[in-house]
């Protein structure tokens, strides 16, 4: 065991001082998820856009008929309105990108008000900003309808003489009505970081390319000829494994321990229950590193095993789910996911931050990651063996 | 007979070009990964078509009003309703992201309106996810429609003594050439419109990246240093290099370009800008990828940090989300990588439908990126070279 641990600790410093396995092991997955963590916010309810509502007119009806329409919309919190009376204005600001889109009231949409008709409406939106295309699309519909309503009940209904259609057209206004069908929010997921996810999602991406470095120093050690001078050194073939395996499992848990870290304090991500997240991180880093291993014992040379490990880091990462939001894989797919050990880490890392679970809610994923590493890790270790055995 | 040095650099090219044919990684890497993420991303993501999932819990056996409101949300094409066993799991829905928003009917929903009081609808939602404030102003269009006749009818009921069913009646009745709020709107894009230039941008810069490994590669196995013995200026190696990375950008680049139009039917707008666009990224993409191989050591140390920093500068520059989502603070960080005005420039052509004249500040930007990439390059390049 003194032997295995000598092993390690030297291939560790050695590790440590190339600086590409440290920037992959630990700048990488803190900055990348450092940008979407900084990009996605804390997942509190402040506005989401912003959308410039312009009244050329600025008359009463027109501000009323604006009052109504928004009202009738139901935005929520999600959506911040900008009140402006200059269209240009308006305009300036979607294309400067200070609003997600730009509802114009044009001169004469007063006249159009007192005619009974819906006033002038222009839309700046685009497709590439959705929120505010629909806040601008539902705006111009409910103004479509709004009018459409009033025409109604001034003409058709009118011929009916009781009631008369003013009251009609005061009781359908909503500002005029105690009764109607309201939309009272429930947001859940309140306390919960979205970094709480996709720091472990990052993470696991870098564990693959940090198996696949550390792994690959093996096959240059043997081609190099150091592997056939450790077994000349009275040490047994299994010292020489179970060194190697502790140096790469050692700096791949430091890296999701330091991704861990990072995140919590600078970015206050939540990442759950801390005896839950260890055993999950313990767990996830097992299995990558065993499938690692395998991978790398069975290729013949450095490119080739760099080319695998970068290979599957990638098409795991893919059908795992790690590039996407929790949740947003189709239900074929998310049953795909649980094909790859990416796919249970991140349903366990989802459990812990979104579900606030605790150490009983992942104990599925921790023991099939368990079976993974055991499986993936004995048959690596079998080939590591070969390869140095021959080396 | 001696050779000129633009047919030294040309030899340098086809040189590089042999050695990477038989990188047995290429195809990997240049065709078969982008496509995959971009047919998955698209199907996911796809700005086209796609209606948000919305979890309902609403007893429709029992509730005429509310059958009512789903049977209108069923005809939205802004959202999918799912019903769902009930309110707790659509809040575990919606908190893991399977779900966009939930909507919960209460039991006394039609009664409560019946009578003449509210009908409180709760609508789960996720917040700060703008899928689901777009989910929330669908929902809120079907209800503002719904009340409109709900009101009439009380109305009616009011004026003319009518029972609630009588009077909904009538108000549905008059009311019938009313549209659904949201019932016409379509979204014509191909799905693939968003993660088509998206992809373009990202794996052109993460191979020019990845493939600057054989510059370092020629540096560490002393083949520059045996060109340089014999009558080779090193303005004709760096050249060669040089071109040889535009190349391959290039070739990456259209690649993605051609899959996207044939196979997704992504409209890239019109050819002449969409070239200039292609052409300008990929010096771009070039430059970067040369500058990365003055930097790093070994080839290996050039593969391995080109995918993170390729998609940390995706990530910054809209290739993994819209910047239009993102606040502006990190819009304008977004813009410091060329990535960001990549990207603004193909969507003026895709969206917009913009010709050369409305991308000019974008090419114009990629232009300059291009220059201050490349010069540094060349800089360290010759330098690197005539040292070797």
């Amino acid at each position: 065991m003194r032997a295995a641990l000598q092993i390690a600790r030297n291939d560790l410093s050695r590790r440590l001082r190339d600086r590409t396995a440290l920037v992959i092991a630990f700048v990488a997955p803190v900055a990348l998820a450092g940008i979407m963590g900084v990009t996605f916010g804390s997942g509190d309810n402040t506005a989401l856009v912003k959308i410039a509502v312009a009244d050329a007119d600025n008359t009463p009806q027109t501000q009323f008929f604006i009052d109504r329409v928004l009202d009738s919309m139901s935005l929520g919190g999600g959506v911040a309105v900008v009140r402006l009376t200059d269209v240009a204005e308006a305009r300036r600001l979607y294309e400067q990108h200070g609003v997600a889109a730009a509802i114009e009231l044009m001169p004469g949409s007063a006249r159009q008000l007192r005619l009974g008709s819906r006033p002038l409406i222009d839309r700046q939106s685009s497709r590439t900003r959705p929120l505010g295309k629909a806040v601008s699309d539902g705006f111009f519909a409910a103004a479509t309808v709004r009018s459409l309503t009033l025409q109604l009940i001034l003409t058709t209904l009118a011929n009916d003489r009781v009631p008369p259609p003013q009251v009609l057209a005061a009781a359908v206004d909503p500002a005029n009505s105690a009764t109607r069908a309201r939309i009272a929010d429930d947001p859940v997921n309140r306390r919960a970081s979205p970094l709480g996810y996709y720091a472990p999602a990052m993470g696991i991406v870098f564990l693959f390319l940090s198996v696949g470095g550390a792994a690959n120093s093996v096959l240059a050690e043997r081609a190099a000829g150091t592997m056939a001078r450790l077994r000349a050194a009275p040490i047994g073939l299994g010292a020489v494994v179970a060194g190697k395996t502790i140096s790469i499992l050692t700096l791949m848990l430091a890296s999701m321990l330091s991704l861990w870290g990072a995140t919590s304090a600078l970015f206050h991500a939540h990442w759950g229950d801390p005896v839950a997240v260890l055993a999950l991180i313990a767990a996830t880093t097992a299995s990558i590193a065993a499938i690692g291993l395998f991978v790398t014992a069975s290729a013949k040379t450095e490119a080739m095993a760099q080319a695998a490990t970068g290979g599957l880091a990638f098409v795991l990462a893919i059908f795992g789910g790690n590039f996407f939001p929790p949740g947003s894989l189709p239900p074929a797919l998310e049953k795909l996911a649980l094909l790859t050990p990416n796919g249970w880490a991140l349903d366990g890392f989802t459990t812990l931050t979104l579900d606030a679970g605790r150490f009983g809610d992942i104990v599925r994923p921790v023991v099939v990651l368990t079976i993974i590493a055991a499986v993936a890790g004995t048959a690596g270790i079998i080939r590591f063996r070969r390869v140095m055995a021959v080396a | 007979m001696t050779v000129s040095p633009t047919g030294q650099a040309v030899a340098i090219v086809r040189a590089n070009a042999r050695r990477l044919q038989g990188e047995r990684r290429l195809p990997f890497f240049l065709i078969l990964l982008p496509i995959t993420i971009m047919v998955l991303v698209g199907t996911i993501f796809g700005t086209g078509g796609k209606r948000l999932a919305v979890g309902v819990v609403a007893d429709t056996q029992h509730d005429g009003l509310a059958r009512d409101f789903t049977d209108a949300l069923s005809r939205s094409n802004r959202v999918k309703p799912r019903h769902v066993g009930g309110a707790d799991a659509v809040r575990r829905a919606v908190r893991r992201g399977r779900l966009t928003a939930g909507v919960i009917v209460p039991a006394d929903y039609g009664a409560s309106i019946r009578r003449g009081g509210d009908g409180r609808i709760t609508l789960v939602v996720q917040p700060g996810r703008t899928e689901s404030a777009e989910a929330r102003i669908a929902v809120g269009a079907i209800l503002a429609r719904a009340n409109i006749d709900i009101n009439l009818a009380h109305a009616l009921q009011t004026a003319e003594g009518l029972t609630f069913e009588s009077a909904i009646g009538r108000a549905r009745r008059a009311t019938a050439s009313i549209p659904d709020f949201l019932g016409g709107n379509t979204r014509p894009e191909s799905p693939f419109s968003y993660t088509a230039p998206s992809n373009l941008v990202l794996f052109s810069f993460i191979t020019a990246l990845v493939t600057s490994a054989t510059v370092v590669s020629s540096r560490r196995m002393g083949v520059t240093r045996r060109v340089l013995v014999s009558p080779t200026p090193a303005a004709a190696v760096v050249g060669g290099e040089l071109v040889g990375a535009f190349l391959v950008a290039l070739v990456q680049a259209s690649l993605m370009l051609a899959i996207g139009g044939f196979f997704f039917g992504v409209g890239w707008g019109p050819p002449v800008a969409v070239v200039a666009m292609l052409v300008a990224f990929a010096l771009v993409s070039a430059g970067a990828g040369l500058l990365l191989a003055t930097f790093v050591r070994t080839p290996e140390q050039a593969i391995t940090l080109g995918p993170p920093l390729g998609i940390g500068m995706g990530m910054l520059g809209g290739c993994m989300w819209p910047l239009e989502g993102v606040g502006p603070v990190m819009r304008a960080v977004g813009h410091v990588v060329p990535h960001g005005w990549a990207m603004d420039g193909f969507i003026r052509l895709i969206f917009d439908h913009r010709g050369i004249a409305g991308i000019a500040p974008q090419l114009g930007a990629l232009l300059g990126f291009a220059a201050l990439l490349l010069g540094t390059a060349v800089i360290r390049l010759r330098r690197s070279v005539l040292l070797s």
